[in-house]
């Protein structure tokens, strides 16, 4: 048997049930919360367990492992740390035998956080990749996610893996919601630098996964073709005046991000557009009448929108159209000379 | 690039050429019973498209030899005809639109001449004006280092009054040419292109010198010649450079020899995109001013065309006045901008492009009234 001392109370561990149920008071000065090589929890806040333990106690024991002198943490860093504070001297603990290999810790480290509560997609990579490093067979270590109630597709798992090696704003972004796991992965392409930058931006203007794409990108290019890198961008006096600009909301800094963007990544074609608005703007074509260039003014086809609710409106529209063919602003348009 | 892996068809292991390729790689050889092993070879590598141009395939063409060029109705074409003699190529260039056309890309070369030759007997006998080249899914001289192909086609063509062959080229494998009876109806084209590109884009191709220097080798051959700008990189200097180009061109070659001239930017279909930033990270021609046009592909946008085109054009004309030059796959508005006259005004591009071959090449007229 693994554990020490009598026990009742059984956990499921990929090999089998084991009892462990013993609780043994613990010092806390000979706990190691240095060790976080079985941590799966990324909440490091303790003051709500701190109000729980003091009017209920200590429901959950810690589980931890004998290791020479001291003890491993298994599970239940939050708890420890809630107890610390508290001024315990002592704590109630299943202990397991320094026998028990690191490959069955994990999966009491695991199945204790599954048992307790849903885990999140940060604890859930950590917590795949801690089963990857024992598990060198593919279906074995598959069959193990699975009883541990972990995802079992392995291309899912693949990517969700790469999750708890992103830097930590970026992973903080994911459970934030700010970015989606996609995005964080995208952005794991990038320097650890940039892909923080980049969360920070998407999380100060709330921009949406097909905008965050869209930045991305011309970020991206505009640094390629300019031999230079989107941090360096980002820290621009251009960038960083629409930022920090308390006069403008977030919709409107996000709009002029990305005209500002667009504009500097297709400069002519920017330039052309402006210019072709501007001639426009001087046919005083009204509201009902709308002129539109070729797509990005490739093809030869000019469109000419009418909106009318009635025959008077659409003879005012003949007057007008008769106007605008003679007039030399068509001309220039059309010619673009 | 080299060769290292020699897949061999069954059912044209016995054929003369296959020996003779053989005897010329010292290779390993492997024969398969059908394309898919060979396929299957080249997609299990790291790097396919790296391991398909150090991989020949020999094998039979089981379609046709003589195709029309992939042309889109929404731009002029020249109305090319291809001589399809294999596949891919071992130089390596960054934009090179073979990397996605062909799924995997393999260099393959058909072995079935008599086929091809059988299939040239019938174009030749409609004695209309035909323009066909080799160049549209491989470089026409890279099979020079393991072939006889040039002497087969060049040969054929000579004896025959209504086809030009053009062979595009980025090599200066031209030796074999210097003996054949081409009777004038062989053109040999280069593609040119800035010292920059040529250096950062255009891997294991030819210097812009040397691919001159074989030019001017060739126009002493006797033989007609074209060039093609194409496709030309808009960057920081550029225009300097293809200026320069222009006057290196002419300084090397009598423009009297030049049967015609292309213009064409670059363009690139999108999924090629992801294979130049996987396989040519430190590549940023993709990264132009480029838009989606009428056929799909990306393209600079058009005022960008249109400027550089218009300063080639001025710089060829300043030294070349009577050269013809056409542009590759561009619209009415980009001829008029920048050549002062639109296809139609002359019967059309194909048109101009077959009386000029008339004229160079010594082809019969009659062909033009046939078409
Ligand atoms: S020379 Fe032509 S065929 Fe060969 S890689 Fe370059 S573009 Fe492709």
């Amino acid at each position: 048997m693994a554990f020490e001392g009598d026990s009742n109370q059984q956990i499921f561990v990929g090999q089998g049930f084991v009892n462990i149920n013993v609780l043994q008071s613990i010092p806390l000065s000979a706990i190691n919360s240095e060790d976080s090589r079985f941590r799966i929890t990324t909440k490091t806040e303790i003051l709500e367990l701190v109000e729980s333990i003091q009017q209920l106690g200590l429901i959950h024991p810690p589980i931890l492992k004998r290791h020479a002198s001291e003890y491993v943490i298994i599970s239940g860093f939050r708890r420890i740390a809630a107890c610390r504070y508290l001024g315990w001297i002592e704590i109630p603990a299943r202990i397991l035998s320094s026998k028990i290999s690191d490959d069955t810790c994990i999966q009491y480290a695991i199945a204790d956080n599954t048992l307790q509560r849903p885990l999140n997609l940060v604890e859930i990579s950590r917590s795949l990749f801690l089963l990857s490093s024992f598990f060198k067979d593919e279906n074995q270590r598959l069959e193990c996610a699975s009883i541990l109630g972990l995802p079992d597709n392995l291309s899912l798992i693949k990517k969700i893996e790469k999750i708890c090696h992103l830097p930590k704003p970026i992973q903080d972004g994911i459970l934030k919601s700010t970015i989606s796991m996609a995005m964080g992965l995208e952005l794991s392409k990038f320097e650890p630098n940039i892909g923080v930058a980049l969360v920070k931006l998407f999380d100060q203007l709330k921009i949406g996964l097909n905008k965050q794409r869209e930045i991305i990108l011309l970020l991206d290019e505009i640094a390629l073709r300019e031999n230079t890198t989107i941090d360096s961008l980002l820290n621009e006096k251009d960038i960083k005046e629409i930022l920090d600009n308390d006069e403008l909301d977030r919709a409107r800094k996000q709009k002029i991000i990305r005209v500002y963007l667009h504009r500097r990544r297709f400069p002519t074609l920017f330039k052309t557009k402006n210019e072709f608005e501007k001639l426009v703007k001087e046919l005083k074509l009204g509201n009902s009448i709308k002129l539109m260039p070729p797509k990005d003014f490739e093809g030869p086809t000019y469109t000419l929108k009418v909106n009318f609710h009635n025959l008077a409106e659409l003879k005012d529209f003949r007057t007008k159209l008769d106007r605008i063919i003679r007039s030399s602003g068509l001309q220039k348009i059309l010619t673009k000379k | 690039m080299t060769i290292t892996k020699l897949f061999i068809n069954q059912h044209i292991k016995n054929f003369p050429e296959t020996f003779s390729i053989q005897s010329r790689l010292n290779v390993p050889v492997e024969v398969v019973n059908e394309s898919r092993e060979v396929f299957d070879y080249i997609l299990s590598a790291k790097d396919p498209i790296q391991e398909g141009k150090q991989t020949l395939y020999l094998t039979r063409n089981n379609g046709a030899f003589f195709k029309k060029c992939p042309g889109t109705r929404c731009y002029t074409c020249c109305d090319y005809k291809i001589l399809h003699i294999g596949t891919f190529c071992h130089m390596d260039c960054t934009y090179c639109i073979l990397q996605s056309y062909f799924h995997p890309p393999v260099l393959q070369y058909f072995v079935n001449h008599a086929d091809l030759l059988a299939e040239l007997r019938d174009v030749f006998a409609k004695k209309k004006i035909y323009r066909i080249g080799t160049g549209e899914f491989t470089d026409s001289m890279i099979w020079e280092l393991w072939t006889d192909l040039s002497k087969l086609l060049v040969t054929a063509f000579s004896e025959q009054e209504y086809t030009v062959l053009e062979l595009k080229t980025k090599t200066t494998a031209i030796e074999e040419l210097y003996a054949l009876p081409h009777n004038r109806k062989t053109i040999v084209a280069w593609s040119l292109n800035t010292n920059q590109m040529i250096k950062k884009e255009e891997r294991h191709t030819a210097s812009l010198s040397a691919r001159l220097k074989a030019a001017a080798k060739c126009a002493s051959w006797g033989y007609p010649l074209a060039f093609h700008f194409d496709p030309m990189v808009i960057y920081e200097g550029c225009e300097k450079d293809y200026k320069h180009v222009v006057h290196q061109l002419f300084a090397q070659v009598d423009p009297d020899k030049i049967v015609w001239i292309s213009l064409g930017t670059l363009r690139f279909m999108l999924s090629l995109k992801g294979i130049i930033q996987k396989r040519f990270p430190n590549s940023r021609i993709i990264y132009g001013e480029f838009i989606a046009g009428l056929d799909g592909k990306m393209r600079y946008f058009k005022p960008l065309r249109i400027d550089l085109y218009r300063k080639m054009v001025a710089w060829i004309r300043d030294l070349a006045p009577d050269v013809l030059i056409y542009f590759c796959m561009e619209d009415d508005e980009i001829w008029n901008e920048s050549l002062g006259f639109i296809p139609s005004e002359y019967g059309g591009l194909p048109q101009m492009l077959d009386t000029r071959a008339v004229k160079h090449c010594g082809l019969n007229p009659d062909g033009l009234i046939r078409k």
